[in-house]
C-alpha cells in the first residue's frame, strides 16, 4: 500500500500529468491516420523524453501508445482503414455501421469499449502484473505453437458458413509470411533474386491494401452514382447511456481475454482484437451479424484491444522482456535514465512502477474526455464527398506503405494487396483470416519447428499441459461453426 | 446474452446497404483452380530451398510446402461450393477501378523519381476525375495541391518521417 501511494505522490504533479495529456492528444493525431503505428509514433517521441524524468517521459509514451491504439479505430470504422493493425477487427463491424448511417454510433461504442477496455486492463495489471508476468515467460516453443494454432483455429470459426474460404484465406496469410528469410536456417525463399522481397513483406502494406486501398477500389468501381457512404447527417448523437447498455457484459469478458493476450510476449491488440471478437460473438445469441455490423463485436474488438495495452506492460515492467515492440521502444525510456526494468526496479524506483500503473489507470479517462470532445469532429471525415474522400484515402494509404521503410516497393506490395482483397471480396473470402495468419505466420512456424527440433522429430510436445489445453480450444473453436453448419441444413435453413 | 432490443431488429433487416452474394459456381471453380495451381507452385518451388529436411524439422522449404498441401485439401470442397461474392462489375463501372489501379502502378513507379509532391496531385486529381468526370478542373485540382502540400509539410516537417524529395519538395523543406 505505501507503494502505492508513493506512486499516487509521483504522478500527481504537473510534469507526469501535463506530458501524459500531451501524449494522448498526439496518439490520438497518430493513431488516426493510417499506416502510422503506434510503435512508430513511439519512436519518434523517444528522443524528446531523455531531457525529462522518467516517470513523465514514460507517462508520455504510454498516453501516446493507448491513444493511438484507441484511435486507429477511427479511420477503420469511417472509411474502412485500420489507423493500426491493433483496429482491423475494429473495421469489420465498424465499418458496415458506418453504411448505414450509424458512423455516430459506433465511434462511441468504440470510445466506450475503449474506455472500459483500457480501465480493466489498467486495474488487471496492477493486480496481477507479477504473477502473470512469471508464467508468461516459462512458455516455451510448444506453447507458442498450440497458441499460432488456436490463432488460426479462429479463422475458421470467424467464417461460419464460408469455412473452407476462411481456412483459404488464414493459410494463404501463413504462406506470405514465409516470404523472405527462412526464421531457422536463413534461406531465402520465394525472393526470385530480389533483394526487397529478400527483407520480406511487411505486414503494414498489406494490411493497408487489403483494408483500405480494395475499398477504394470498389468505390471507384460503383462511381458517384450510388451513396454508400451516409449523408453529412449520418453519425448523429447517441448518448453513452444507449451506447452502454448493448455492451454489457461482452465487453468486460473481451476486455480479460484481451489483457490476457498481450501479457504473452510477442502478441499484442491487433491477435487481442480478434480473439475478443470472436469469443464474444460465439456466447452471443443470435451472432450472425458479427463482422457485419453488430455493435457487440465492435465493442468486443475494441476493448480487448485496449485491454492488451497494459498487457504488453506487463512483462516488459517486470520482467524487461518486452511484450512487443512498442513495449521494447518503451524500455528504451526506462534504460536511458540508467534503470533497468525488473524485479529490482520495483524495488528501487516504487515510484516509477508503481506511478505507471496509476497512469494506465488514468488514461482511460483522458481518452474518454479528449475522445467526447473530438468524436464530433471525426465525424467531419465522412461529410466529405466521394470523389474527394477516395483519392485522398489512396494518397494516405501510400504515404502509410511508403514511410515504414522508405521503400516503393512497400507501396507496390500495397497495390498489389489492394487488388487481391478487391478479388477476395468479388470472390467471398472473407480478409480476415488472411491477417491473422500474416501475423502469426512468424510465430507459427518458428516455434513449431522449434518444438519439433526440440523433442528430437516427435511431436510428442503437443501433449504437454498448455499446448494441449491449446489443441482442445483451437479444437472446439474449429467444431462449432461445422457443428452449427451442420444443424442448420439439417432443418433446411 | 439478450438480442431483442429494436435496433438489433433492424439492423437484421437493414440489408440495403449489404451487396447480396450471388450464387456462382463458376466463379468458385475458378477460384479453387487458381488456388489448387498456386499451391502445386509453391511445392514446385520448395524443393529448391535450401536444404531437404531432416527427420528432426521439416526445413525451410518442408514448412510452406506442409501449408501448400493443407491449402490443396481445404480448396477442394470449393469445387462444390454454389455461394460466392459480390457480382463483378460491368465492364464500364469496372473501368473505373481498373483506371486506379493503373494510375497506382505509373505513380509507384515515378514516386521515388520526382518526389512526393506532384506525383500525388496527379494521382489524387486523375482519381477525382474517374469518381465524378463532373467535378470542376479548378477546383479538383486545388484540392489536390492543398492536400497534397499539407500532407507533406506534416508528415515530413512536423513528424519527421520519410518522404521521397524532389526539387519542390526541397524547396518546401
Amino acid at each position: 500500500m505505501n507503494d502505492w501511494i508513493i506512486g499516487l505522490e509521483a504522478v500527481l504533479t504537473w510534469q507526469p500529468l501535463f506530458f501524459m495529456v500531451l501524449g494522448v492528444v498526439a496518439g490520438i493525431a497518430v493513431g488516426a491516420i493510417p499506416g502510422l503505428t503506434a510503435t512508430m509514433a513511439i519512436a519518434v517521441v523517444l528522443p524528446f523524453t531523455f531531457a525529462m524524468d522518467p516517470l513523465p517521459g514514460v507517462m508520455m509514451l504510454l498516453g501516446l501508445y493507448s491513444s493511438a491504439v484507441y484511435a486507429g479505430s477511427i479511420p477503420a470504422i469511417l472509411m474502412r482503414l485500420p489507423g493500426t493493425p491493433a483496429s482491423a477487427a475494429t473495421a469489420l463491424d465498424g465499418y458496415a455501421l458506418t453504411q448505414r448511417g450509424r458512423g455516430g454510433e459506433a465511434l462511441m461504442i468504440s470510445l466506450v469499449a475503449t474506455f472500459v477496455g483500457a480501465l480493466i486492463g489498467g486495474i488487471a495489471l496492477a493486480i496481477f502484473a507479477p504473477y502473470l508476468a512469471g508464467i508468461a515467460v516459462n512458455l516455451g516453443a510448444a506453447e507458442y505453437a498450440m497458441l499460432a494454432l488456436f490463432a488460426i483455429a479462429i479463422i475458421g470459426a470467424m467464417s461460419e458458413g464460408a469455412l473452407a474460404k476462411g481456412l483459404i484465406s488464414g493459410v494463404l496469410g501463413l504462406l506470405i509470411a514465409t516470404v523472405g528469410i527462412d526464421p531457422i536456417d536463413g534461406y531465402a525463399r520465394f525472393t526470385f533474386g530480389s533483394s526487397d522481397v529478400r527483407s520480406g513483406l511487411d505486414f503494414i502494406p498489406i494490411l493497408i491494401g487489403i483494408f483500405g486501398v480494395a475499398e477504394a477500389f470498389r468505390q471507384f468501381e460503383k462511381r458517384a452514382g450510388v451513396a454508400r457512404v451516409g449523408s453529412s447527417n449520418a453519425l448523429g448523437k447517441y448518448s453513452i447511456r444507449h451506447v452502454w447498455r448493448r455492451l454489457v457484459p461482452g465487453v468486460p469478458y473481451s476486455s480479460v481475454l484481451g489483457f490476457g493476450v498481450g501479457v504473452l510476449p510477442g502478441t499484442g491488440g491487433d491477435i487481442g482484437a480478434f480473439i475478443g471478437h470472436n469469443e464474444v460473438r460465439r456466447i452471443s445469441r443470435d451472432n450472425r451479424r458479427f463482422g457485419k455490423g453488430d455493435p457487440r463485436g465492435l465493442a468486443a474488438a475494441e476493448s480487448a484491444n485496449n485491454a492488451a495495452v497494459p498487457g504488453t506492460i506487463a512483462p516488459t515492467i517486470v520482467l524487461g522482456i518486452p511484450g512487443n515492440s512498442a513495449a521494447a521502444v518503451l524500455i528504451g525510456a526506462i534504460t536511458v535514465h540508467g534503470l533497468r526494468p525488473g524485479p529490482q526496479l520495483f524495488e528501487g524506483s516504487p515510484d516509477l512502477v508503481y506511478g505507471i500503473f496509476w497512469s494506465l489507470l488514468f488514461i482511460p479517462f483522458v481518452m474518454l474526455i479528449i475522445g467526447l470532445v473530438g468524436i464530433q469532429l471525426w465525424g467531419r471525415i465522412i461529410s466529405i464527398p466521394r470523389q474527394y474522400l477516395w483519392p485522398s484515402v489512396l494518397a494516405l494509404s501510400v504515404i502509410g506503405s511508403y514511410a515504414l521503410r522508405g521503400s516503393v516497393f512497400d507501396v507496390m506490395v500495397m497495390t498489389c494487396a489492394g487488388v487481391l482483397g478487391y478479388a477476395m471480396h468479388k470472390g467471398g473470402f472473407p480478409v480476415a483470416p488472411l491477417i491473422i495468419g500474416l501475423i502469426v505466420g512468424p510465430i507459427a512456424e518458428t516455434n513449431f519447428r522449434r518444438a519439433t527440433i526440440l523433442d528430437g522429430g516427435g511431436y510428442g510436445w503437443m501433449l504437454e499441459p498448455l499446448p494441449l489445453l491449446f489443441l482442445v480450444l483451437s479444437l472446439v473453436t474449429l467444431a462449432f461453426p461445422i457443428i452449427n453448419t451442420w444443424r442448420r441444413k439439417r432443418v433446411g435453413v | 446474452m439478450q438480442t431483442d432490443s429494436p435496433e438489433d431488429k433492424a439492423l437484421a433487416a437493414a440489408d440495403e446497404f449489404d451487396d447480396e452474394p450471388v450464387e456462382s459456381r463458376t466463379s468458385n471453380v475458378i477460384a479453387a483452380a487458381i488456388v489448387v495451381a498456386l499451391a502445386v507452385l509453391i511445392i514446385v518451388q520448395s524443393q529448391f530451398i535450401g536444404e531437404p529436411g531432416r527427420p528432426t524439422d521439416p526445413g525451410p522449404g518442408g514448412y510452406p510446402t506442409l501449408l501448400a498441401v493443407i491449402l490443396i485439401v481445404v480448396a477442394i470442397p470449393l469445387f462444390f461450393q454454389k455461394e460466392s461474392g459480390e457480382a463483378w462489375p460491368s465492364f464500364k463501372h469496372g473501368l473505373g477501378a481498373l483506371a486506379i489501379l493503373v494510375g497506382m502502378i505509373v505513380y509507384a513507379q515515378i514516386l521515388g523519381l520526382i518526389g512526393y509532391i506532384v506525383p500525388t496531385v496527379a494521382l489524387i486529381l486523375f482519381g477525382i476525375k474517374v469518381a465524378d468526370p463532373k467535378t470542376s478542373w479548378i477546383r479538383s485540382l486545388l484540392y489536390a495541391i492543398v492536400f497534397s502540400v499539407l500532407i507533406f509539410y506534416v508528415f515530413y516537417s512536423v513528424l519527421g518521417v520519410s518522404l521521397p524529395r524532389g526539387d519542390l519538395e526541397r524547396l518546401l523543406s
